[in-house]
């Protein structure tokens, strides 16, 4: 029978990583109290004895506030553990002893692991495991889980555990007192000269610009090489199978090749490259300890939009995945302030409709001097709209259907950490381009039969699709669209990836360029199809504004449990969508 | 002597002591990240929107908002009424 293990202790105290090393698994870390929303279970064997490790989210005390901690303490109190791992912060434990003296009251299968033992030592912080062990009458194992110290021990204890007393009879001050002995320089060390600089009034919020920009031009740059060799790649491959097939019949040279196959190139070279690229970059990120920076940078101005500043790191995670930035959204206390984070995490552009910027920006910007920095320049231009319209929806929001006093603003700023480089490309490579690649055969493929089919299928003469695009668009035309793109916007409800290859082979469906060295010939493509500047903006203006992908939309529901505020969800960013196309096209127009 | 002040009148880098919480929604969370009576606080830095300011409080840097701060009232040396 497997025993269950359960680890628990404050956010950010390297619960995941620990859980990794035990287990073996690639569970998410992040350099964040809150990393870690839902419980996460594994397998570890040892010496004959096989064990299910739980992963816990972090939480404060035994009186949960927030949904995250809920869960966690629920998981602590049903579950019949064979063991409570208490896992601790050596840099922190005057106040993490505080949770673990309570544990260690409440259960008698406890043990306690001291981690981050090397980032205390470098901080000038001893403890003494020996007699901290003595004074809260439990094993306590000090461990380095990122680089694997002490978790051998830690198995080995988790394997040979007896009952432990667990009456602690000191305060938690007396045995902070007696066990760490601390000559930190807390005013002068290096994370507060750094935060100095990254938070103050004159740098911080152009370095945070800055380095957004810097993101999105080393992932434009990077991708274009890449997205054309990818290209080249599939259209040999599409010309080989053609000439293979070629006395084959329809279904098979048309529906297969020219529909599921040519779709499947399209998602994967236009596509996978800069989500492969930004992915990594954005990890490094949020590996240091910089989110939380951000949030506390942008305080002032949340304050103002009457939203809890906490909602920055569910938007961040947001520009990876809206999915996942939904469900990130646990860490806000508030209700009503986790409804409008909910509702507004959209107009963050995920990664698939991020690449979909990138493409768009191409169209208008041709050719000439430093075009990879004015496409990133207009792209943080459009993920910085996407904010602001963030801002304006949360004060919205909160002065009509979602009432209710501003709840107080408490956050951890963790101590910067340096990445780790092959964790980072280790899990870039399983998540994004696996999922990419997963997602594109799991979407891609039916809608790209499907989009043929409609190309194929004529109706008094006229394809099915044509008629579909002829009757949007009267009104895509209002949005300075074209039928053709708001179908494409439409299919593409299950993946925001697919809504770009689409409208590509909407215009390719009748032969035509297929392959392209660079994305800014792409844009060429689109241009020959009467797209003008003003449909590129409207097309990207669209893309930041519209309905959640299905998957979203399924986690709006999970996450709240209520089909009226999924509604909303819908309709919240996709009427903005409308009017915001709407006037910006009709005053380009007038312009022009 | 032992002057009470809130601890947004704290001037940065001073090291003060928690003399008192007031009943607010968010004392449950303060008194869990360490924020109980007694207990040495440090303001670090401010926010860019002088919003917010950074405490060292029991080994961790925790973000306040000036109004939740405002709760707080703090004396410069250690209480000795527990």
């Amino acid at each position: 029978m497997t025993k269950k293990v359960l680890l628990v202790g404050n956010p950010n105290t390297g619960k995941s990583t620990i859980f990794n090393a035990l287990t073996g698994k690639h569970q998410h870390t992040g350099n964040w109290s809150g990393k870690t929303v839902g419980n996460a279970s594994g397998i570890m064997k040892y010496k004959g004895e096989s064990y299910e490790i739980i992963d816990l989210p972090g939480i404060y005390s035994l009186n949960p506030i927030s949904e995250d901690e809920r869960q966690a303490v629920n998981c602590l109190k049903s579950e019949k553990a064979h063991l409570i791992v208490v896992v601790l912060d050596a840099t922190c434990l005057e106040r993490n002893l505080i949770l673990a003296a309570d544990i260690a009251a409440m259960c008698t299968n406890v043990i306690v692991c001291v981690n981050l033992m090397d980032e205390a030592e470098k901080k000038g912080i001893t403890v003494d495991t020996e007699k901290l062990g003595e004074m809260l009458k439990t094993k306590v194992i000090p461990t380095r889980a990122r680089s694997g110290k002490g978790i051998a021990r830690l198995k080995d204890e988790i394997y040979s555990h007896n009952k432990s007393c667990g009456c602690c009879c000191c305060s938690t001050e007396c045995i902070y007192k007696n066990c760490v002995f601390s000559n930190q320089d807390i005013i002068n060390n290096r994370d507060r000269k750094i935060d100095r600089i990254l938070t103050s009034r004159m740098f911080g919020i152009p370095i945070m610009l800055l380095l957004l920009c810097c993101i999105l031009w080393i992932t434009i740059w990077g991708a274009n090489y890449p997205s054309g060799l990818l290209s080249h790649f599939f259209t040999g491959i599409e010309n080989f199978l053609s000439e293979q097939f070629a006395d084959s019949n329809i279904i098979v040279r048309g529906l297969l090749i020219e529909g599921v196959f040519r779709t499947l190139g399209w998602v994967v070279a236009v596509m996978l490259p800069p989500m492969a690229i930004f992915f990594p970059l954005f990890t490094i990120l949020e590996d240091l300890g910089y989110l939380p920076r951000i949030a506390f940078n942008l305080d002032h101005i949340f304050k103002k939009a009457n939203a809890h500043s906490k909602m920055i790191l569910s938007m961040c995670m947001g520009l990876g995945c809206n999915a996942a930035g939904i469900i990130s959204t646990r860490i806000i206390e508030s209700k009503k302030e986790r409804l409008i984070a909910i509702i507004t995490n959209n107009f963050m552009p995920c990664n698939g409709r991020f690449s979909s910027l990138i493409m768009l920006a191409t169209v208008f910007i041709s050719g000439g001097m430093l075009v990879s920095i004015k496409v990133a320049l207009t792209v943080t231009a459009a993920i910085l709209s996407g904010v602001f319209i963030t801002f304006a929806v949360s004060y919205i929001l909160s002065n009509t259907i979602l009432k209710g006093e501003q709840s107080s603003f408490v956050l951890e700023l963790p101590p910067y950490r340096a990445p780790q480089p092959m964790a980072i490309i280790r899990r870039s490579i399983r998540e994004r381009i696996v999922y990419v690649l997963f997602r594109a055969v799991a979407v891609a493929a039916p809608a790209g039969a499907a989009i043929w089919l409609l190309q194929n299928i004529t109706y008094n003469n006229i394809t099915l699709l044509a008629h579909i695009a002829m009757f949007l668009d009267p009104f895509a035309q209002l949005m300075g669209l074209d039928g053709y793109i708001l179908t494409a916007f439409i299919m593409g409800l299950p993946a925001n990836e697919i809504v770009i290859p689409i409208v590509l082979m909407c215009y390719t469906g009748n032969g035509g360029l297929i392959e392209f060295d660079s994305l800014a010939e792409l844009g060429m493509l689109l241009k020959a199809h009467n797209w003008t500047y003003i449909t590129a903006i409207c097309a990207m203006v669209f893309s930041l504004n519209h309905f959640p992908c299905a998957t979203s939309l399924l986690t709006i529901k999970k996450e709240t449990g209520s089909i009226k505020w999924t509604v909303i969800s819908f309709i919240v960013p996709t009427v903005t969508g409308i009017i915001l196309c709407m006037c910006i096209n009709g005053i380009l127009r007038l312009m022009a | 002597m032992n002057n009470v002040i809130s601890l947004t009148a704290v001037p940065i880098n001073t090291a003060v002591f928690i003399f008192d919480i007031d009943e607010s929604p968010c004392r449950d969370r303060l008194r869990e990240l360490g924020f109980t009576k007694g207990t040495r606080v440090i303001p670090l830095h401010a926010n860019p929107g002088k919003s917010a300011v950074a405490y060292f409080v029991r080994g961790a840097v925790i973000a306040l908002r000036n109004t939740d701060a405002d709760t707080i009232y703090v004396s410069a040396k250690e209480s000795c009424h527990d």
